[in-house]
């Protein structure tokens, strides 16, 4: 389980403050926001080592200050603009970046790269927006990440390539890992969502379960 | 608590891995580094010359200063390999031109001590091998000049001492 | 049996799956003692998230449709079939009497309604 207690994070000017949430493994919880409502500090709060938040965030009971390796050896972050070595081939970056990962396993690497429809000789500039998001989907499942935050994952996906994704996404949700997506293009909330939270200049302004209504109950 | 444990286990194979992804950093910019190492090394060589050549009672210490920030600088190069990543092999955005190490594997599972860690590993080797050719390159003084006191001793480390904290100070963690 | 969600109109996605399920049960469709898909499966082939068809299966579970078992899943509850197309044929009524009330409301006469509903047949 992921717990957000009384959170509360400052960058600069901006304050996200007070998220207060819990999510059990193998549920999907997306997170929708204007641009600049706080999505991607909410992400990163969990990623920084020295974070600069008050309050505590709790994943399996462990505060994960105290213990950033266990955490982030757990965790994927994904997104567009996430970093690796462009130049390199997948399976060259999983090899350089992998070793820091003590589950990463490189069969499994190709195992999940094939069912993707990739190919691990492809340098990563020579790929597409959706296929960098499932190669680094495929390297996150590679190393048994067990929380996965998708950052703007979906954004320009067509309907095809989203059914397809998030058959992807199941198959992660079944294995009990637990997976955070953010967007900011309503349409994106999905009826394959969980649980929808909604972060409105840096407040949550709800959190709740998604029945498949056009809202959703609290 | 079984988790403390494996985070030992872990600090002892941290650096393992850190020093694993250094070696297939360096084998990835071999013909870079080679290239910055010829010239680097090539500089250094200069410098001994000229301490050797110029070196008598009145410059003493103040070759050893020259040689000393000379040090610095050719250790930033060697290091560098392992303390910048540039744009060329990242696509980095904005502005930027090249990231830290530190910042490149901020979201990985390795403590940047760890990494801090290995790289004064290396720091030292290359200091203390510089140290032992500083007193190697005042034998001809000492011999010339038929002097030794302990300040020939000291000072030597003095310096290389002074080299290392400016070398610590470029390869520590940063954000 | 295949369950078909439509995206539009006014329920819920659970509450279609529950109507379609009620109605496979009711129609005898789904035997009784026969094993529903797991949540998750149903989630996967409805391509719906696992919240929703829980509540569905939640919800046919407190109306005594379905039961669970530890370990095996759901199933088919053995049930009085007559006492459910009683109740569903209660709850037809209701929201017949409700549509009614609308069509009057909005100055439609008997017959213009009894026009309509055999226009819809």
């Amino acid at each position: 389980m992921l717990e957000f207690r009384n959170v509360t994070v400052k960058r600069g000017k901006f304050t996200l403050s007070n998220i207060n949430f819990q999510l059990e493994d193998g549920y999907l919880l997306g997170i929708l926001g204007k641009n600049g409502a706080g999505k991607t500090t909410l992400l990163n709060s969990m990623m920084e080592r020295h974070s600069n938040y008050t309050g505590n965030i709790f994943y399996q009971g462990i505060d994960i200050q105290k213990e950033p390796e266990w955490f982030l050896e757990k965790c994927a972050y994904i997104a567009d603009d996430n970093r690796f070595f462009y130049k390199k081939t997948a399976m060259e970056n999983m090899e350089l970046l992998g070793g820091f990962y003590e589950k990463m396993d490189k069969e499994k690497f190709k195992t999940y790269m094939d069912e993707m429809k990739l190919s691990c000789g492809q340098q990563i500039s020579a790929m597409s927006r959706g296929q960098f998001i499932r190669f680094q989907i495929a390297f996150a499942r590679a190393h048994c990440a067990r929380l996965y935050l998708l950052d703007e994952a979906t954004a320009g996906m067509d309907p095809v390539f989203r059914r397809d994704f998030y058959n992807i996404l199941r198959q992660i949700l079944a294995e009990e890992a637990t997976i955070l997506m953010t967007t900011h293009i309503q349409s994106d909330i999905d009826r394959n969502m969980d649980y929808i939270c909604r972060l409105e200049q840096g407040k949550m302004v709800s959190f709740g379960e998604n029945f498949g209504e056009e809202g959703y109950h609290e | 608590m079984e988790i403390k444990d494996n985070i030992e286990d872990k600090q002892r194979t941290g650096m393992d891995r850190v020093r694993e992804f250094d070696e297939k950093l360096l084998s990835m910019n071999s013909d870079k580094v080679l290239i910055r190492r010829i010239v680097a090394y090539f500089f250094e060589f200069l410098i001994c010359i000229m301490f050797v050549a110029f070196c008598d009672e009145s410059s003493w210490q103040t070759m050893h200063w020259v040689i000393a920030i000379y040090y610095s600088f050719a250790i930033k190069i060697h290091l560098d390999v392992y303390m910048t990543i540039y744009e060329n092999d990242l696509v980095i955005g904005e502005e930027r031109h090249s990231i830290s190490i530190y910042q490149l594997l901020k979201k990985f599972p390795v403590n940047p001590r760890d990494i801090f860690k290995v790289r004064l590993f290396y720091l030292w080797k290359m200091l203390y091998k510089r140290l032992i050719i500083l007193y190697i390159l005042q034998l001809p003084f000492i011999v010339y000049h038929n002097k030794l006191k302990v300040v020939n001793i000291v000072y030597p480390v003095f310096v290389i001492v002074m080299a290392a904290i400016v070398c610590m100070f470029l390869i520590r963690p940063k954000k | 049996m295949k369950i078909v969600i439509k995206t539009q109109g006014t329920l819920a996605i659970y509450e279609q799956i529950v109507n379609q399920l009620k109605n496979a049960i009711v129609t005898g469709e789904l035997k009784t003692g026969e094993a529903l898909p797991s949540i998750r499966m149903l989630a996967n082939d409805l391509q719906v998230s696992v919240i929703t068809t829980k509540r569905a299966y939640e919800e046919l579970e407190k109306e005594g449709l379905i039961r669970s078992v530890a370990g095996k899943g759901f199933y088919v509850c053995e049930y009085n079939q007559d006492y459910l197309k009683e109740k569903q044929l209660m709850m037809l009524e209701k929201r017949l009497s409700e549509v009614l009330n609308e069509c009057r409301a909005a100055g439609l006469s008997n017959e213009e309604i009894v026009e309509m509903v055999e226009t819809l047949l």
